[in-house]
């Protein structure tokens, strides 16, 4: 008997750290500092860094990286993989080995499926769009006032060429700035972690310019209702940046965000625009929605989210949020306007289907 | 007989019976895909999509830029298969004397807004492009709420609620004085089009909060475009005592035209005698009133010579309302008479929209309608049968 007991304890604590240890092993980069760092790019008379095709280059990297971004980040999701892929030159299979920002392999083909990230190899500046869609530049009814508060100061950090990130994405770091080393075990990441996803902009690192997350630990390669991202909603739709998810991506696309654009300016229906950053209201066809959907995912209320120690399989209309990612992919997707559903093919009125994400929210108009 | 033929037999039944016990459910709701109708943020390809701005409920038009054709067409297809009836074409639509022939470009059941467009004010309600030069208000009108749409439709204004976006009056925007569109509403409790519906045609109010102001009916597939005794829209209607009760397509009528109402407002303002609120005779002509169980007008589209209350069919050039709306399945070409029987209503004479006739009566008054001379194009004689 003693000795089953001493078995049973050992099996739980091995248990527990597993379990302990799977939830914060993406905690922060692991591993020798020569997976990702070369101190002077010699290696027995070579070079060691990479291009973001892989190809030896002598040049060298900030940080003393081996390879880029895109270098590092492109290849094929498996399980147990350390390195989220972002990019599969081979041409990934949706839901199936991408991950929750999407994939920019499907952009190359057709500039209206993603964002136009110049640092993957090839790719080219929108062939469609001259700036982003619904940038708000200056004037009402948004303004720069709202990111740079009074007097339209830049805020403390900020540098370089606002038109480069602002109307368009230029690279990566228009929209992440890297922290692979902070603390971002959470659950909720914030300022400590790097911000959730890194979602800074580099050039741009006020405090209430990132994004508060919880961060799935496989990137969602393997989601459910259960295992997902939690993202940030916003305690204020039209007020300042405020950490959340939608008002980062309102940094560029400004006029699709708030509630200026609701028919009464009240944040409520009729909407001139599809809302964002908005709670699902609990009435009518939305108060159906109660178990998380991640084919359209909500953001939780910053005083929720704060509070959560992983993610919630149940919804609450009245609470929860509609964000930009309820219906976008962040890199890039099968889809027109990286939808992250098949928009033009799935959603018929009037129609039951299963793969139309619309329905998840509107679940009287199919 | 064979299997084969067996099959086709079964095969054919089955289909009758859907055929039959669905026959007002396959347009009952909008469907297709979204994109049809919506775009979320009115941005494509790095252009708007409504060079107009943006429009409520994410739509990528107004009601009147999805409605209005630059062709003679009264149904327009959308997205492959969806049917939108056409309220205002640019080109003048076929508008039949006897509406009973089937066209592409035969005006529906509402009229056109074409001819208060093109003709002039008298020939349809003013909604779209501007107000009626002769008109101040609403002929009729008894309802309060100054520079409302009680007053006109084009200047249709109601500060409260979530409609005070646009409703300052504008080009286009009059169409939601009568209308509040739910186009993905969608019932299959009944045939009829009531709450789960949306209502009649969306005939519904702007404001307040009970339903006993919104219209019940049975509405026609193709909207008339091919319509018969048989073939229609099945309107309701009912008379009322007082200001309270139950209501019908002609008090709705009456909301804006209240003194030719006859029993909305008809004690108060004279419309006909006291203490026979129901009978002749009458000081207006007599809407939401039941056709008499005697006389002329209980000979219903016939020529007149027959015994009383012995109607004929019904005629879509002159329809009658229906008391009875719950109890309809299908539209029908039996009228009754009586006090229980089928009403004559505003729309008996009227179109909703517009006609190439002014008051946008449904038949041409001024030319075809003589007494003692027969004229199957006099809707008047459909009911007065004994004046041609």
């Amino acid at each position: 008997m003693r000795s089953k007991m001493r078995h049973l304890t050992f099996c739980s604590i091995v248990v527990i750290c597993v379990i302990g240890i799977s939830m914060i092993a993406m905690a922060k980069v692991q591993g020798v500092c020569s997976d990702c760092h070369t101190m002077h790019n010699s290696q027995n008379g070579s070079s060691v860094a990479t291009d973001s095709q892989g190809n030896f280059v002598s040049s060298t990297y900030a940080y003393l990286l081996k390879t880029t971004c895109v270098g590092c980040h492109t290849g094929t999701n498996v399980p147990g993989e350390t390195t989220p892929k972002v990019y599969n030159q081979a041409g990934p299979l949706y839901n199936g080995n991408t991950l929750a920002g999407g994939d920019f392999y499907w952009v190359l083909q057709d500039s209206a499926k993603g964002h136009n990230c110049l640092s993957i190899p090839s790719m080219s500046a929108d062939s469609n769009l001259t700036q982003a869609p619904g940038w708000h530049g200056s004037g009402s009814p948004v303004n720069c006032g709202v990111c740079h508060k009074a007097h339209h100061i830049y805020p403390e950090g900020a540098h370089g060429d606002c038109s480069s990130c602002h109307e368009r994405v230029s690279s990566c770091k228009s929209c992440h700035n890297p922290a692979h080393h902070a603390d971002d075990s959470g659950p909720v990441v914030g300022k400590s972690g790097g911000w959730y996803r890194f979602l800074i902009a580099s050039n741009h690192p006020e405090d209430d310019l990132g994004v508060k997350g919880i961060e799935d630990d496989d990137w969602e390669l393997t989601v459910s209702s259960s295992d997902h991202n939690e993202y940030n909603g916003s305690s204020d739709p039209s007020g300042g940046p405020d950490n959340s998810m939608s008002h980062f991506c309102a940094g560029c696309h400004g006029y699709f965000h708030g509630i200026v654009q609701s028919a009464n300016d009240d944040g409520h229906s009729p909407w001139l625009r599809h809302p964002t950053n908005i709670p699902l209201p609990n009435s009518g066809e939305f108060s159906s929605y109660t178990v998380y959907s991640p084919m359209a995912p909500v953001a939780r209320d910053p005083g929720l989210l704060i509070g959560m120690s992983g993610p919630i399989s149940s919804v609450s209309p009245g609470s929860d949020q509609v964000m930009c990612l309820s219906c976008h992919r962040a890199h890039g997707s099968p889809y027109p306007d990286a939808l992250r559903w098949d928009y033009l093919s799935n959603c018929w009125a009037n129609n039951p289907n299963s793969g139309c994400g619309c329905f998840v929210c509107h679940t009287q108009k199919d | 007989m064979n299997k084969s033929m067996s099959f086709k037999i079964i095969l054919f039944v089955v289909s009758l019976f859907f055929l039959v016990s669905h026959p007002c459910r396959v347009w009952a709701s909008v469907h297709g895909v979204c994109s049809n109708c919506h775009t979320m943020h009115n941005s494509q390809g790095g252009s708007v999509v409504n060079s107009n701005g943006t429009e409520e409920n994410l739509l990528k038009s107004n009601c009147v830029g999805c409605h209005s054709s630059d062709a003679a067409q009264t149904i327009k297809v959308i997205g492959g298969d969806i049917q939108v009836p056409i309220v205002y074409n640019t080109v003048e639509p076929n508008y039949a004397a006897t509406p009973t022939a089937s066209g592409s470009t035969n005006t529906l059941a509402g009229g056109n807004f074409y001819w208060v467009e093109h003709n002039g004010d008298q020939y349809g309600h003013n909604v779209i492009s501007h107000s009626d030069a002769v008109l101040s208000e609403a002929p009729g009108r008894n309802q309060g709420c100054s520079n409302s749409c009680h007053y006109s439709l084009y200047t249709w204004n109601y500060s409260g609620g979530d409609w005070s976006y646009k409703g300052d009056g504008g080009p286009g925007n009059g169409c939601v004085s009568c209308h509040t569109p739910a186009h993905h509403k969608r019932g299959s409790s009944t045939p009829i089009a009531d709450a789960e519906d949306g209502w009649f045609r969306f005939l519904a109010q702007r404001h307040g909060s009970s339903n006993d102001h919104n219209i019940k009916g049975l509405e026609d597939p193709d909207w008339q475009q091919s319509v018969s005794p048989a073939d229609h829209n099945e309107y309701w209607d009912y008379y009322v005592s007082g200001p309270n009760g139950v209501y019908g397509i002609s008090r709705f009528c009456a909301a804006c035209h209240g003194d030719f109402h006859s029993t909305r407002y008809g004690p108060v303002n004279g419309g006909f005698q006291s203490g026979a609120w129901f009978a002749a005779p009458w000081f207006r002509h007599p809407a939401g009133i039941y056709l008499p169980a005697t006389g002329e007008t209980s000979k219903y589209n016939t020529d007149g010579s027959g015994p009383d209350g012995v109607p004929g069919s019904y005629n879509p050039v002159a329809p009658v309302g229906r008391q009875n709306i719950d109890t309809i399945t299908s539209s029908s070409a039996t009228v009754t008479v009586g006090s229980s029987g089928d009403m004559v209503m505003c729309l008996s004479c009227h179109r909703a929209h517009g006609s190439p006739y002014p008051d946008m009566l449904r038949w041409d008054y001024l030319n075809t309608c003589e007494a003692g001379q027969s004229n199957a194009n006099c809707g008047c004689f459909i009911c007065h049968t004994t004046k041609n």
